[in-house]
């Protein structure tokens, strides 16, 4: 072992060598990390577009032969034209809509006071917030179905959004108090110096300013809402049905050998995913930003 | 509206009448107390009434006799829905499998999270581009991912059959989800798949906290790579790491949509965790009853968790509130 302060040249020699051997070592397995990184994360997803856009020979047998000049979009074409998945779509997309608008306002309403005002009942507000979130969402499935059932609301977009809205509104009043209290307090205060109003300074200030929070809660409820499968199959049977569960009809339940036109399932697949990736590219940084508060980039 | 801030945008008002101005003049006057309770109230409302309500109306029908395909709508039958899921050899069947899954789950998801976190807490070249494509699988919906994971190791179709047979690995085409604990594996796989996102970025975010000079203190003392590990790095987001694990506990606890569309429960039975359990007795065996008491049970054991990680974040806190720790982060 060195004494430190007693180093002759060769010893200051070898612990170069051996610094350096070990920053090499130390390369090298982050390298394999964040391959195997990429790898892990890229692969389910290539592997569907790779289905959805080569005929199922190509893919089903080994040796696998993925040709580009096979590429095709058609079995894209043939879900969009299906009557069932084609609904389905526009049912997502009304419910998911829906969903996020209702929760951005009713949350942003919320998220002012929580974010900047004294107010009684505050901490056991925010305590339900965080307990929301710790409920499964399993425990709601009964007592829904019979509300809806008790209602007539089984197999409508109405309850869906109610549902979603419900179970999204308190993580996303959460974030947006977040994004409020990031609001520097000097120029609120200025606004009310001037006279502004509290709702005034909420939407002439708080809103521009926590806009990009804003707009990054309402993806994440967009997403949230979108990505939905349980409730779906729960309380929709043909005319609500979002795109989720028809997906999932496509498959059929467990295992089964003989699943029909797979390309055209991956299609399915892919076409229910690439809509929220393109979300999520887009307001990529937002995103990171939001849900990790303190995060670097 | 009264106040200079923001743009003048707005056209010529209408001549204040005097109606107006008492009424804002009424509003104006409410106390930060009433006015944020105002705004508060239709979130209060919606959450009551769809989350609170459903809630306790679940917690009840749980305590009930309540079966769709016999039709029997009886009163309270108290504690007999429970009784009868404690008798169920199927029930603790379950629970084992819950177990195992979370088991193999948040090992996987807790190395596999950490050595992520640490390998993006460096600066590289293409930094960002792996940021983003990292974060990709935290939108897929689960019902796809089930179905994509399932594409992979699929008995007619998998990308792994494919691969194992090309390689000459193997001679025909493995049937993976036949087997009980390989689809468990693939399950928890699947499911760590769509969290790694979240939990490495929990992660990162809690490595980044870690002050510089603390590792370059190590390093003068001569510290290598593991022992920098394990005194610095590691005690710095023990608090954060035992929080990830708690939750993914949880999301192992709540994994539903997956498990649907990548095993359906199966083979057999092998990855009907008590979640899958609780659909299956609600929606297609049709005792409302017991699923509620279910769920109930699910609920308890979540909040169990939930609880040990408040009580844990409190201690851990209080502990380095009194050695004097706290000052320095």
């Amino acid at each position: 072992m060195r004494v430190a302060g007693v180093a002759t040249a060769r010893s200051a020699e070898s612990g170069r060598r051996r610094r350096k051997a070990a920053r090499l070592l130390g390369s090298a397995s982050h390298a394999l990390i964040i391959g195997f990184l990429l790898v892990w994360t890229l692969l389910p997803l290539v592997w569907l577009a790779i289905m959805s856009t080569q005929p199922e020979r190509n893919y089903t047998t080994a040796p696998l032969t993925i040709r580009f000049d096979e590429f095709s979009l058609r079995w894209f074409e043939i879900m969009l034209n299906k009557a069932e998945f084609a609904a389905a779509g526009i049912n997502s997309i009304v419910i998911s809509t829906a969903t996020m608008l209702l929760c951005v306002s009713i949350g942003a309403l919320a998220a002012y006071p929580l974010a900047r005002l004294k107010m009684p009942g505050k901490g056991a507000f925010l305590a339900i917030i965080i307990a929301s979130r710790m409920v499964p969402s399993m425990i709601f499935v009964v007592p829904m179905f019979l509300l809806a059932r008790t209602l007539g609301l089984l197999d409508s977009q109405l309850i869906l959004i109610v549902v979603y809205t419900a179970l999204l509104l308190p993580f996303a009043t959460w974030l947006l108090k977040n994004y409020f209290q990031q609001v520097p307090m000097d120029i609120e205060r200025a606004a009310r110096m001037d006279g502004c109003s509290r709702s005034g300074v909420l939407a002439r200030v708080i809103v521009p300013l926590a806009f990009p929070g804003i707009v990054a809660t309402a993806v994440y409820v967009f997403i949230g809402a979108w990505n939905s499968f349980l409730f779906g199959l729960i309380l929709t049977t043909r005319e609500a049905t979002p795109i989720t569960l028809v997906l999932s009809r496509q498959v059929g339940q467990g295992y089964q050998p003989d699943d029909p036109t797979l390309s055209q399932l991956a299609a399915a697949g892919m076409l229910t995913v690439i809509p929220v990736l393109l979300l999520m590219l887009f307001l990529n940084k937002h995103i990171v930003r939001g849900l990790i508060p303190g995060s670097k980039g | 509206m009264k106040g200079r801030a923001g743009p003048a945008t707005t056209p010529a008002k209408r001549p204040p009448s005097a109606r107006r101005d008492r009424a804002l003049a009424r509003w104006g006057r409410l106390s930060e107390g009433r006015f944020g309770g105002l705004l508060v109230t239709p979130a209060t409302a919606l959450m009551v009434v769809f989350l609170g309500l459903p809630l306790l109306y679940g917690i009840s029908v749980s305590f009930q006799l309540y079966d769709l395909r016999t039709a029997t709508r009886g009163g309270w039958n108290g504690l007999d829905n429970y009784r009868a899921l404690l008798d169920d050899a199927i029930f603790w069947q379950s629970a084992g499998i819950t177990l195992r899954f979370c088991a193999i789950f948040v090992t996987f998801a807790a190395v596999t999270s950490l050595l992520f976190a640490l390998a993006l807490n460096r600066r590289f070249r293409g930094a960002g581009v792996v940021r983003v494509v990292m974060l990709l699988p935290w939108a897929v919906a689960p019902i796809v991912a089930g179905l994509m994971w399932r594409s992979l190791f699929h008995g007619s179709y998998g990308l792994a059959n494919a691969l194992l047979v090309q390689a000459g690995i193997a001679d025909e085409y493995i049937q993976f989800f036949a087997d009980a604990d390989i689809a468990l594996l693939i399950a928890a796989l699947g499911t760590s798949w769509m969290w790694l996102p979240f939990f490495s970025l929990v992660l990162l975010a809690a490595l980044q906290a870690i002050p510089d000079h603390l590792y370059r203190a190590a390093r003068m003392d001569g510290a290598n790579a593991w022992t920098r590990f394990t005194d610095v790095t590691f005690p710095g987001i023990r608090g954060v790491f035992i929080v990830t694990l708690l939750i993914m506990v949880i999301v192992g606890l709540e994994t539903f949509d997956l498990l649907y569309s990548m095993t359906g429960g199966g083979p057999g039975f092998a990855t009907s965790v008590l979640n899958y359990l609780t659909y299956v007795e609600g929606f297609e065996r049709l005792n409302l009853g017991r699923s509620a008491a279910l769920g109930v049970i699910i609920t308890i054991l979540v909040v169990l968790v939930g609880g040990s990680m408040i009580l844990l974040l409190r201690l851990q806190a209080s502990r380095q509130t009194r050695s004097g720790l706290r000052n320095i982060r």
